[in-house]
């Protein structure tokens, strides 16, 4: 069983290896940081930066995020009837129509109400 | 291998779990969150329900987890640690709560699992938890709720945006102008090369003036 994931786990060790080196050569290899602290500032002269640390996202990022999840899961939906498709013939293709519609009706009211556009 | 899989992956679901609640900073809370759930994937994994893991990688560990960066960020961040409620209360109730869902989890581990620790486990199908099988079983034998499912995603996408347009997120949608129809965009007047129309433009500064205080850094 495992070594049918042989690929898979190539394919995390690579990412892991590519990643973290990127994360760890960045300290070897990059210019020393400077020991002031005025070069770690916004600014070094003229006004302090307005910028608060922790600021708050608009609500865009939230409903964004949201939909993607709810399309996100009828594509994982989808994906088993899709593979099951052709032995189940027109009557899967019906049900997946009826689920894809009521969808529908969601993409079009999220539409309609302006959710996409970007605020 | 299979042990040496399963220990690894439960001692970082077990660890990520504790994580979400000991850490102080949302942020790491979440990112605890994410290296839990890739645990429970691969523990999905070692239980031959390939579909699930892959999905509980992509759907929980991926979108939903971004969705939870999004809140933390939302709701304040590192500006509001998080505290205990001090409440004499509460201080009885939590833990008799957790005692009481630790017994429940106990009777159901123990009682289903010690009679199977000495059989050899169940006898699966050669494509058990390949999603040839769920799609057949959701044409089938769960064809209601998957429909279902489908009226559900349906309800949250409203619900959604409901919420969304509650806390003023959204404008109420603009009643197109009858000229504005007909003029493809783009092709402007001079007013709104000027800076929009006259109409846009004393919607546009009433709009930008009571969110232009804290959305701006956003």
């Amino acid at each position: 069983m495992l070594s049918t994931y042989l690929p898979a786990l190539v394919f995390v060790a690579l990412g892991a290896v590519v990643g973290g080196s990127f994360a760890v050569l960045n300290q070897v290899l990059g210019p020393a940081k400077s020991k002031l602290v005025a070069t770690g500032d916004p600014y070094e002269c003229g006004l302090p930066s307005e910028v608060k640390q922790g600021f708050r996202f608009g609500i865009s990022f939230y409903l964004i995020a949201m939909l993607f999840i709810l399309f996100d899961i009828e594509v994982v939906f989808l994906y088993p009837i899709a593979v099951e498709l052709r032995a189940f013939g027109t009557f899967a293709l019906l049900e997946t129509i009826v689920f894809v519609v009521l969808l529908m009706v969601a993409f079009i009211y999220v539409w309609r109400r302006g959710a996409l556009e970007w605020k | 291998m299979v042990e040496i899989l399963f220990f690894i992956a439960a001692i970082g679901a077990i660890a990520g779990a504790v994580g979400v609640v000991v850490l102080e900073n949302p942020f790491y809370s979440v990112l605890s969150l994410v290296a839990h759930l890739l645990s429970l994937a691969l523990l999905f994994l070692l239980l031959e329900a390939q579909f699930v893991a892959a999905v509980q990688v992509v759907v929980y560990a991926g979108a939903v987890m971004v969705l939870y960066v999004f809140v933390v960020s939302y709701v304040g961040g590192q500006n509001l640690p998080i505290r205990a409620v001090n409440s004499p209360s509460l201080r009885i109730a939590a833990p008799l709560f957790a005692f009481c869902l630790f017994v429940e989890l106990m009777i159901a581990t123990l009682g289903t699992g010690l009679s199977a620790i000495s059989s050899e486990g169940p006898k699966l199908a050669a494509n058990y938890g390949e999603p040839e099988q769920i799609g057949e079983l959701l044409l089938t034998k769960f064809l209601l709720p998957f429909e279902v499912a489908s009226f559900l995603l349906l309800i949250a996408a409203v619900g959604a945006v409901m919420l969304a347009r509650r806390r003023r997120g959204l404008d109420e949608p603009e009643v197109p102008a009858p000229l504005g129809l007909l003029r493809p965009a783009g092709t402007g007047t001079m007013a709104e090369s000027a800076g929009g129309g006259f109409f846009r433009k004393s919607t546009a500064s009433a709009s930008d003036d009571s969110t232009s205080t804290g959305r701006d850094l956003g």
